[in-house]
């Protein structure tokens, strides 16, 4: 997860300290993904070591803060500009599951597509109850939870294609 | 409250060119007050022709269907038309205004058609169409408002009357992702705020989510049925994801005691994944 460069983004924006960067960080993303403060505070630690921020003097309430240098500035606008290289996703155990299912004759094959497809729909659900409650003008948050669901609408699109694929061979076979 | 739209063991076939071929084959379900829920699968696998036996459209070959309290077997036909002019109100994709009477007149129909006044008529569906966010555009045409606004207005339409069973046949097929989105939020507002209990076959999985329950319809049976996680656990732990964890759909736990959920095991049993995860 892009922390480094999301820090250096928030930090584009004004001086902050730790505890402020990770609060920007989640609001921006609608809270969808959390980080811990540890998380937060190595990863500054490296920030400043490789000269991308510099801590400046504390804040009113006795915090450090932290300024984006113009190497940081520079680092930003590179990660802004490359797109992200995409190749084969992660080795996916659903995907294996089910080619195992069809690859052999001990299990039913529709059933393993039933049993994820509930579990992965319900995932869905949950996640467009927890959309229709965020502020319509926050955007960035939106499209985090809008990313999130195409990721699961996109097994559940697969498992269906899946299960027509398996309905099509069986009546080629003249079955059930 | 009981339950709103009862099926029991409904069957259904429709004769074609290949001779009998069986659309619905004994789907049990129900759908209480407040409820949303969706009817997915793939075309052909039964989901308008569950929506019609619900509806009192088509009657079906075997079952039982209560709707509304009114058993719907033997009913006569103009006791159907009485049941979707009071009960049941039923959109489709497109095309459910009348192109020549504005978005008041479209709304007051119904109530006028059932003799009420036309001038009470007229105020009841003008409060209807606020309801759905048209408060402006009574005087309206069909044709001179946007599709995601005509789907307002036939929601309107179908509720008048305090008519208190929605079903819905694709109703956001023809919309855009926003305007569709938009059109869940209604109708999920319809379910909320108003006890209203919808029925919606659709073929958009994330329009399906806004639903209380997901049906999976597959060869005229039901496959699955996913009941949403409760929300305030999935705001807790939003990877800890189980069906039917929560329970916030009333009918989510009273359908599966009615033995809906047993339709899934047969052929495709749950003890049959259980050897590939133990």
């Amino acid at each position: 997860m892009a922390i480094r460069e999301s820090l250096l983004a928030v930090l584009a924006d004004g001086p902050a300290h730790g505890f402020a960067l990770k609060k920007a960080f989640e609001e921006r993303t609608g809270g969808l993904w959390q980080l811990n403060v540890g998380q937060v505070y190595t990863t500054l630690g490296r920030l400043s070591r490789d000269g991308c921020i510099e801590e400046s003097a504390q804040g009113d309430d006795g915090q450090k803060e932290y300024r984006i240098t113009d190497a940081g500035r520079a680092e930003l606008a590179d990660w802004y500009r490359t797109p992200r290289e995409r190749t084969v996703p992660d080795r996916d155990d659903v995907v294996i599951k089910l080619a195992m299912a069809l690859g052999g004759d001990s299990v039913d094959a529709f059933a393993v597509i039933d049993e994820q497809r509930q579990v992965t729909m319900a995932a869905l659900q949950a996640l467009t109850r927890r959309t229709a409650r965020l502020d319509p003008g926050d955007l960035g948050a939106r499209l985090s939870f809008d990313a999130a669901a195409a990721a699961i609408e996109a097994e559940l699109r697969w498992l269906d294609h899946c299960e027509e694929l398996l309905l099509a061979q069986r009546s080629r076979k003249g079955g059930v | 409250m009981g339950p709103v739209i009862e099926l029991w063991g409904v069957t259904k076939s429709f004769r074609d060119g290949r001779g009998e071929r069986k659309v619905l084959g004994a789907v049990t379900m129900i759908v209480e007050p407040g409820e949303l829920v969706a009817v997915m699968g793939s075309s052909g696998g039964g989901k308008s022709t569950l929506l019609g036996v619900a509806a009192g459209l088509l009657r079906p070959d075997e079952g039982r269907v209560v709707v509304g309290g009114h058993d719907l077997i033997g009913a006569s036909t103009a006791e159907l038309a009485a049941l979707r002019r009071h009960t049941v109100g039923y959109i489709e994709q497109h095309r459910n205004l009348l192109t020549a009477l504005t978005a008041t007149d479209n709304v007051a129909l119904p109530l006028e058609l059932d003799g009420m006044r036309a001038g009470k008529a007229r105020r009841l569906a003008a409060d209807a169409l606020a309801e759905v966010g048209l408060a402006g555009a009574g005087d309206a045409f069909p044709d001179q408002l946007s599709g995601g606004e005509q789907q307002r207005v036939s929601v309107a339409r179908a509720l008048i009357g305090n008519r208190q069973v929605l079903i819905a046949d694709e109703p956001t097929g023809a919309l855009d992702s926003v305007t569709g989105e938009s059109i869940m939020a209604l109708m999920r507002r319809t379910c909320d705020e108003r006890g209203a209990a919808v029925l919606m076959a659709t073929h958009d999985r994330r329009h399906a989510a806004w639903a209380d329950r997901v049906l999976q319809l597959r060869d005229g049976q039901i496959v699955g049925q996913q009941t949403a996680p409760d929300l305030d656990a999935a705001l807790r732990d939003p990877n800890g994801l189980r069906p039917g964890a929560g329970g916030s759909g009333a009918g989510g736990s009273g359908a599966e005691g009615l033995g809906v959920g047993e339709q899934r095991t047969g052929a495709h049993g749950a003890a049959d994944v259980g050897e590939v995860t133990p």
